[in-house]
């Protein structure tokens, strides 16, 4: 009578091993490899390793803060920050078995991290044994209920619902529902885009913070494969790389807060500027309905000198904004600039400002040609520019007529 | 006098008649009609009757209240007789009373899901509220999910939607992976809706038994046991076929209580045009020459072809014979893209298209208003699938036809012979086998994605103890971990992507045109018939085109065709060898043996024929070098036994050879003595008083041609009793094959199963029955999918059908349809066939 192994390779399926042997025991255990302590429960055991990076500490160009000012940052990312302190805040980051998702995936190393009156302090918890997972469901409910916001970086689409789904496969309640949630990655994407082509919490790390990890990092693809590779062998060594790699996203995502939040309260007198994080946040204002505050920011960009290479199309929007402040002078400004970049929508609204606005027909008849002359020599066909250019025609067509009136 | 009755007259006319074996009137029937139940909530009710339904059907009614009363459903009444009300009104009802109330409704294709999608929002759009409580029509919230839906139309859907409709397909990969972000709607799911059951038999319904054992599972993690409703067409075992799709307990309901048209049932038999090889006029011209009739009569027909290759050649026949009706005359099979077939379909609610040849596609319940009529060109392989087909006509209550043109294949013959097989009998059993080892190990892997198991767990009716060993196979293969008898998913992979529920393999192979520079995606092929379809050098049609394949590539799962106006065709030649794995069962009968067991089939395609267009004629041969398939599945087969062989040779029962083997013939015997010294060349005993005989090695009747058959290497001298042997041999092997011609032809209709289902081979000395003269059939699915299980049960059906099939042929000595065209697989094994057959039956 055939084995049920033997039946299904003769089935074409060829990939087990008959009498498979699961190691139990080695001698690495997690617990000769990096300190820490065990908690024992009645629904699963966890092992915790915990750091504590004081106010000395520096994590690239920063460091941690007594005091960080985070209202506007919360504003922005519209959470109620009265009265919230530092200390309400946990930061979270998970190591998994695969970023398929869906029910098939556990969190294995849950990375918390939070501000005390000593500094920044980091709490691993680790499945040294995956069918312990109810326990560490259990204590992440416990520890969840004492914070009133999480932070992640790119949770909500990775991190929370992975967590969501933990919770409710091992029928543990979780306060997830009821906590507020920052995902970091938004706010990374509206500051940062214009400056580096990849927004991955590595990136932001490595260019903003230049923050260089140590050797014993090792790269996110991996960490599942490692996981595995210790169930099975039973050696904790290279779990070592992991629970770095983890802790540092932690502390990253807590300087990457600090530092936004910093530049969110402050971004003129800020001295880690860059021209162009001052427009980012101009615009980000912007589209938050802080108009006044934006439209300073993009005065003092002016005044700091805006880099060549800016998309015109971002100055056109610039210019839009001051329109829309009734500061015309420094629309103007903005306006000529993207002209000169090639943008006919500026010289467009230019035109218009000059006919409606000073009554300068002559002035918006020149800027009406400067802008045909652009569209002539744009090689695209794009609906807008067929409109622009149906437009542009009209006006003139209208200009020419005010002209010979007067 | 509308279209139809003239066609009618055309019908019964002179030209069509005398070949019209049966003609079958079913008279109209009346409604058999019944008020709206108790608890139906009165807004549903005007709803109803806002829609123009004053009254349900009877069998509508009674589902209303048999679902009320907690059952499981399986509502069994004809094409058209609103079966979508049995479930509709209890759902909807349902929700009325309990808003938070869920329900998932499965259906096998888009356009059948998009049709019910319609209906729910009509009747919804006509629920209205008394008082002034609030909107009642967004209560009902049905929606669309599938793999067109969008992102944001999903997120919506698992927040507020309460009945969704989708297809097994995204159950199994979509929705079951992720349960827990469709949390709400499985805590309150009480109605899982299964549209169609019985096209789910075989490997599909073995897949889909195996996606509903996973759905329960994630239910009762919910708390929740669901009522099963499903819907099917007519097949004798519709109760048990559902309790076995589901493992629980269901109540049939079967009697119909709508009305119809009068419908025409016609049975037509082409004209033999070669008496002595029986051969008639091929039901291709028969349907080009009836749709001339129908298309004059504006008769809006659907042909059903038995094969996608017939669906193209009798449509380019249509399209050149009818040219001015080119445009409105259509093809639709599954190879086409989704967006073509749903043109086709659209333009026969319409009427803009005229006629159309399909495979079976069409015979799943879509709503095309009035078809006409139907042509079956050929029996269609079951009696369920010909009940199915035939109902395409006349939906709107109208009257119809419904006419089969026999083909010469020996099951069309017999149905000509008893046509009270295909109107009286019920239809056949449909199987599953939802604990195959292949299908069972891939659904286990997915159900541990979705949830851990634990020592006690059951899966559907699979206990504990027969899923450890998979589980333990799982952890060995580094996709499942456990310890202390709780099993997790540990790898970073998403099972059910990799898992089809359609086949053995998961890809299928796209069909790539590429012209002046431009790839175009033409149609797909699954990978099992791509080595016989696609290969290098075959004809591939699509639409009434010519593609010649240039390259097949299995690795990256692509065929790269070409545009041709060649002006052939082609059909490729296989090799099959079989082997004998393990023996399960086996019985000794008074002359034979039956056995059940393991088996092995490896093909090879070996080459393929260039057959041009009309005339037939084969205009070449290549040879290929394609790479083997291997098949390991469960078989059944038949040993003659020796009693029975010893029983041939003694009857003697064939007549001597009376061939003229050609006016040459006596000075040839002579030569040939002489050559061989006046001995037998087997057992070496001289000549003493009579002459021997002279024996063709290779039989004289295989050949066209007398001198080649007379040449001196296919002649020996064989005394009498040594050359009576070698007859007998030879009569064995003939009769073999015919037996197996004859099998394999008939098995299908015992076994509810396509032809294509079932492998055949038979062998004088067969390598997997100890050298004895066998026929093995087997499933054509590894691992089995229970047709040669229930075969060997039957046997003595198929027998006893073979029989009397044989027996009652008109042909001299074998033709199509019976044992076998007489010179194509050895001899004409008419006789032998039937001999042996009267042996098996005792």
């Amino acid at each position: 009578m055939e084995s049920l192994f033997e039946k299904l390779k003769a089935l074409g399926v060829n990939l087990g091993q008959e009498n498979l042997h699961i190691k139990t025991s080695s001698k690495f255990p997690i617990d000769n490899v990096i300190k820490g302590e065990w908690l024992h429960h009645q629904f699963g055991d966890l092992y915790e390793v915990n750091n504590l990076y004081d106010y000395k500490y520096q994590h690239g160009k920063f460091g941690i803060r007594r005091e960080v000012i985070f209202t506007k940052l919360f504003d922005i990312s519209r959470i109620e920050s009265k009265p919230l302190s530092l200390k309400d805040i946990l930061f979270i980051d998970t190591e998994t078995t695969g970023l398929s998702g869906g029910t098939g995936t556990m969190a294995f190393l849950v990375g918390l991290g939070y501000f005390t009156e000593n500094g920044f302090t980091t709490e691993q918890y680790f499945l040294d044994d995956p069918s312990d997972e109810m326990g560490l469901m259990i204590k992440l409910n416990s520890v969840l209920s004492k914070f009133e916001v999480l932070v992640t970086y790119n949770g909500s689409s990775f991190d929370l619902p992975l967590l969501r789904t933990r919770f409710l496969i091992n029928r543990v309640e979780s306060p997830l529902h009821n906590k507020k949630h920052l995902d970091l990655l938004h706010l990374s994407r509206k500051l940062w885009k214009l400056r580096l082509p990849t927004l991955k919490l590595r990136d932001v790390e490595t260019e903003i913070l230049s923050f260089i990890r140590e050797e014993d990092e090792v790269p996110g693809w991996m960490v599942p494969q490692i996981y595995f590779d210790f169930i099975r062998n039973r050696d904790a060594r290279p779990l070592k790389g992991v629970f770095y790699h983890n802790c540092m996203d932690v502390l990253s995502l807590a300087v990457i807060f600090i530092h936004i939040a910093e530049l969110l309260a402050d971004p003129v007198t800020n001295e880690n500027i860059d021209r162009l994080d001052l427009l980012s946040i101009a615009r980000l204002f912007e589209n938050n309905g802080i108009l006044d505050e934006s439209a300073n920011l993009y005065k003092i960009s002016i005044e700091r000198g805006i880099p060549d290479d800016l998309p015109h199309k971002i100055l056109f929007r610039y210019g839009q904004i001051c329109k829309r402040l009734s500061q015309p002078e420094m629309a103007l400004e903005f306006w000529e600039l993207a002209y000169q970049n090639g943008d006919f929508s500026s010289a467009i609204q230019i035109s218009k400002y000059y006919e409606h606005n000073q009554k300068k027909y002559d002035e918006a008849m020149r800027w009406a040609l400067n802008g045909q002359e652009l569209i002539d020599k744009d090689p695209s066909t794009s609906q807008s520019k067929e409109l622009a250019h149906q437009e542009l025609q009209k006006r003139i067509k209208r200009l020419e007529l005010r002209l010979i009136n007067n | 006098m509308t279209n139809l009755d003239k066609l009618i007259n055309i019908l019964k006319g002179f030209e069509y008649s005398e070949n019209i074996t049966k003609w079958v009137t079913i008279d109209s029937i009346n409604a058999d009609f019944a008020p709206f139940p108790d608890n139906v909530d009165k807004s549903l009710e005007n709803a109803l009757i806002e829609s123009g339904i004053t009254q349900l059907y009877s069998h509508q009614n009674r589902a209303f209240n048999l679902i009320k009363n907690g059952n499981n459903l399986i509502i069994a009444t004809g094409t058209a007789s609103g079966k979508t009300y049995c479930y509709n009104l209890p759902v909807i009802n349902t929700i009325l009373a309990s808003p938070e109330t869920t329900a998932l409704y499965l259906f096998p294709t888009k356009a059948l899901t998009s049709d019910q999608l319609k209906k729910i929002h009509e009747l919804n759009s006509k629920l209205h509220f008394d008082n002034i409580k609030g909107r009642l029509d967004s209560l009902i919230a049905p929606a669309i999910y599938d793999g067109d839906t969008s992102v944001n139309e999903r997120n919506q859907i698992r927040n507020r939607a309460n009945i969704i409709l989708t297809n097994p397909d995204m159950l199994h990969v979509g929705i079951l992976p992720h349960h827990t972000i469709w949390e709400r709607i499985f805590r309150n799911l009480k109605f899982v809706i299964i549209d169609e059951i019985h096209i789910y038999r075989g490997v599909f319904g073995s897949h889909l038994a195996n996606v509903i054992r996973r759905l329960k599972r994630v239910s009762q993690f919910y708390g929740v046991k669901s009522q099963f409703i499903m819907t099917s067409a007519t097949i004798a075992n519709a109760k048990e076929f559902a309790e076995k799709l589901i493992e629980e307990p269901v109540v049939l309901l079967e009697n119909d209580g709508s009305a119809y048209g009068n419908r025409n049932i016609i049975l037509y038999n082409p004209p033999v045009i070669n008496q002595d090889l029986g051969l008639r006029n091929g039901i291709i011209p028969e349907s080009v020459k009836i749709a001339g009739d129908l298309l004059a009569n504006h008769i809006q027909t659907i042909f059903f072809a038995r094969s996608r290759k017939t669906v193209e050649i009798t449509l380019r026949n249509l399209q050149s014979t009818y040219e001015k009706s080119a445009e409105a005359m259509h093809g639709y099979r599954s190879g086409y893209l989704a967006q073509e077939r749903r043109q086709i379909e659209n333009g026969l609610r319409d009427g803009s298209i005229r006629a159309v040849v399909s495979t079976n596609a069409l015979e799943l319940g879509i709503d095309m208003g009035s078809m006409d009529a139907i042509v079956m060109m050929g029996y269609p392989g079951s009696i369920a699938a010909f009940r199915q087909q035939s109902g395409r006509a006349g939906r709107m209550k109208t009257d119809s036809i419904a006419l089969l043109i026999a083909s010469s294949t020996p099951l069309d013959q017999f149905i000509i012979k008893h046509p009270e097989y295909l109107l009286e009998r019920s239809p056949e059993n449909a199987l599953i086998n939802p604990n195959n080892p292949l299908i069972l190990l891939d659904h286990l892997k997915c159900a541990l994605f979705e949830l851990p198991f634990i020592n006690s767990d059951h899966f559907g009716a699979l206990a504990w103890d027969d899923l450890k060993p998979y589980l333990d196979y799982l952890v060995s293969t580094e996709e499942a971990y456990m310890r202390a008898e709780r099993y997790l998913w540990m790898k970073d992979a998403y099972p059910a992507n990799q898992i089809s529920l359609r086949s053995a393999s998961a890809q299928p192979i796209l069909l790539l045109c590429k012209n002046n520079g431009n790839s175009k995606t033409i149609g797909e092929v699954d990978m099992e018939s791509a080595n016989w379809m696609v290969h290098p050098g075959a004809i591939y049609l699509h639409e009434g085109i010519s593609y010649l394949v240039n390259n097949l590539n299995p690795v990256d799962h692509v065929a790269e065709l070409s545009l041709t106006d060649v002006d052939y065709y082609t059909e490729s030649k296989k090799d099959v060898d079989i082997q004998k794995i393990s023996e399960l069962t086996t019985e000794k009968k008074a002359n034979y043996q039956k056995s059940l067991g393991d088996i092995q089939v490896t093909s090879k395609v070996t080459g393929f024929q260039k057959i041009r267009w009309f005339s037939r004629e084969i205009l070449g041969i290549e040879s290929l070098d394609m790479p083997k398939t291997e098949l390991r599945t469960i078989a059944y087969w038949l040993t003659l036994s020796p009693i029975l062989i010893k029983d041939l040779r003694e009857k003697n029962l064939w007549r001597n050879d009376q061939n003229n083997y050609g006016s040459d013939w006596s000075r040839i015997r002579q030569l040939i003595r002489e050559r061989d010294h006046y001995r037998c060349q087997i057992c070496g005993i001289e000549e003493s008083g009579s002459e021997h005989h002279v024996h063709h090695k290779i039989p004289f009747r295989e050949f066209t041609d007398f001198e080649l058959a007379n040449q001196i290497d296919n002649l020996i001298t064989l005394c009498p009793i040594c050359h009576q042997r070698a007859e007998q041999t030879v009569r064995i092997r003939s009769g073999l094959s015919g037996l197996g011609y004859v099998f394999s032809h008939l098995a299908p209709m015992i076994l509810m199963c396509d032809e294509k289902d079932l492998g055949v081979f038979t062998d004088p000395q067969a390598k997997w029955s100890e050298m004895q003269p066998s026929v093995v059939i087997y499933d054509q699915f590894p691992g089995g999918i229970g047709l040669s299980e229930s075969l060997y049960k039957h046997d003595q059906d198929l027998i006893r059908n073979a029989a009397e099939l044989v027996k009652q042929c008109g042909c001299l000595d074998g033709c199509p349809s019976c044992v076998g065209p007489a010179g194509e697989n050895g001899i004409g094994g008419k006789e032998p066939t039937l001999v042996i057959l009267e042996l098996l039956k005792k």
